[in-house]
């Protein structure tokens, strides 16, 4: 499985990809959301993004948008942002993330909240 | 370990077991370490040999309830196992309320219920599929012995890392409100709806024939067989004479004594009585 994760820390993109297990995930990387937009315009293929909110260039609802307006995925996306309180979730929700991952977070959740999506999805 | 210390965790393991019927064998004094060093921080006490002499001295009832709260597991989450919810929701309860229409109440128990996340599952899971007024005939019961767990039960109040174990976000939004410091309460009138109270399962006195619906998931697991079979007849008995048991994921009535019917809900194992067939 082909994970897209989206966020401006280098740290959290290294510790995403140490926590996902070794066998069946590979992780892309993008550092914003105008860079996430760029890989699938070029034709990468991915099964899920994890999806920063605040971020330099394009922030994360910004990518939601361009995700709807332009159809560039359909892979289901998740929310991986400290914007925790409701008011933002719904407004992902409303933008069309189909999941959230609140920070800090541990493996297991994770683990349990993509494939949880992936299992809506399907 | 020294015999002196062995002595103090076969008293404690001993008082645990002819309470609650919790087993911890002499490879599991690890494990009752850790909790009786939470005691002693509960009541500011050096170690554990000065636990246990405070215990010969006198029991109080404050002392009785801590030992209970300690030496239970109260691992859980939000929609745990995720098929039982499923079979609650998409097949049993249609079927009962299809069976029963009126306005007469359909009866669930959540056993063991621990921090309340089981019995909240259940009634968002119900709350998806049924109708306001379908949901009004649920009445949902959730017991522990655990008092201190029942405080946290009611409340429904879960941190961040609580609420994202097994609870899909449209739930938290549409079932929690947000207290702006990294926790969530469920919503007061979905936690109006849930009776909570202490219940031992070994000892205490069930109600004959009133339960449509029992949930007693991942607590017999720590039981010996005795037990084990104790409970789940008395279980039984507070079942309706159609009603569905549902256990743990790993856990079963094979090599108990009781007679029983196994149906396959979706996914989901649940236990009937077997009534004698009239001759």
């Amino acid at each position: 499985m082909r994970v897209l994760v989206v966020d401006d820390s280098k740290h959290i993109l290294a510790m995403v990809r140490e926590m996902l297990p070794d066998e069946g995930y590979t992780t892309l990387d993008a550092l914003n959301g105008q860079e996430a937009v760029d890989l699938l315009k070029s034709g990468e293929k991915v099964d899920v993004v994890l999806l920063d909110w605040n971020m330099p260039v394009m922030d994360g609802p910004t990518f939601l948008e361009a995700v709807r307006d332009e159809k560039l995925t359909d892979a289901p996306i998740l929310m991986m942002t400290t914007e925790n309180k409701i008011e933002k979730i719904t407004k992902a929700i409303s933008l069309g993330a189909s999941e959230y991952i609140m920070k800090p977070f541990t493996e297991d959740i994770l683990v349990s909240k993509i494939d949880f999506a992936l299992k809506q999805a399907a | 370990m020294e015999n002196k210390d062995k002595g103090i965790y076969k008293y404690f393991s001993n008082y645990i077991f002819e309470n609650i019927g919790i087993v911890y064998e002499e490879k599991d004094y690890y494990r009752l370490e850790s909790r009786l060093l939470q005691m002693c921080r509960r009541f500011d006490v050096e170690n554990i040999q000065a636990l246990y002499s405070m215990y010969l001295q006198k029991i109080t009832g404050e002392m009785h309830q801590t030992v209970l709260d300690i030496a239970t597991n109260n691992e859980t989450y939000f929609f745990r196992d995720t098929k039982p919810f499923v079979a609650l929701s998409e097949d049993l309860l249609p079927r009962i309320l299809k069976d029963r229409p009126g306005s007469g109440p359909i009866n669930i128990w959540c056993g063991g219920c621990s921090s309340g996340q089981e019995p909240y599952s259940i009634l968002m899971a119900l709350s998806e599929r049924l109708s306001a007024s379908e949901i009004e005939r649920i009445n949902i019961t959730a017991t522990d012995i655990s008092s201190e767990i029942l405080t946290k039960a009611k409340s429904g109040t879960y941190t961040n890392l609580e609420i994202q174990r097994g609870l899909p976000i449209t739930h938290l939004v549409k079932y929690f409100s947000d207290n702006s410091n990294e926790s969530w309460t469920v919503k007061k009138e979905i936690r109006d709806r849930i009776s909570f109270s202490e219940f031992n399962l070994l000892t205490g006195t069930f109600p004959r024939g009133k339960y449509d619906i029992i949930f007693c998931r991942n607590v017999i697991i720590y039981q010996n067989r005795e037990n084990k079979n104790k409970i789940l007849s008395s279980l039984f008995e507070s079942l309706t004479p159609d009603g569905n048991l549902f256990l743990g994921s790993g856990e079963s009535l094979i090599g108990t004594d009781i007679s029983y019917l196994q149906e396959n809900l979706q996914g989901s194992m649940t236990f009937k009585k077997k009534h004698k067939q009239a001759a």
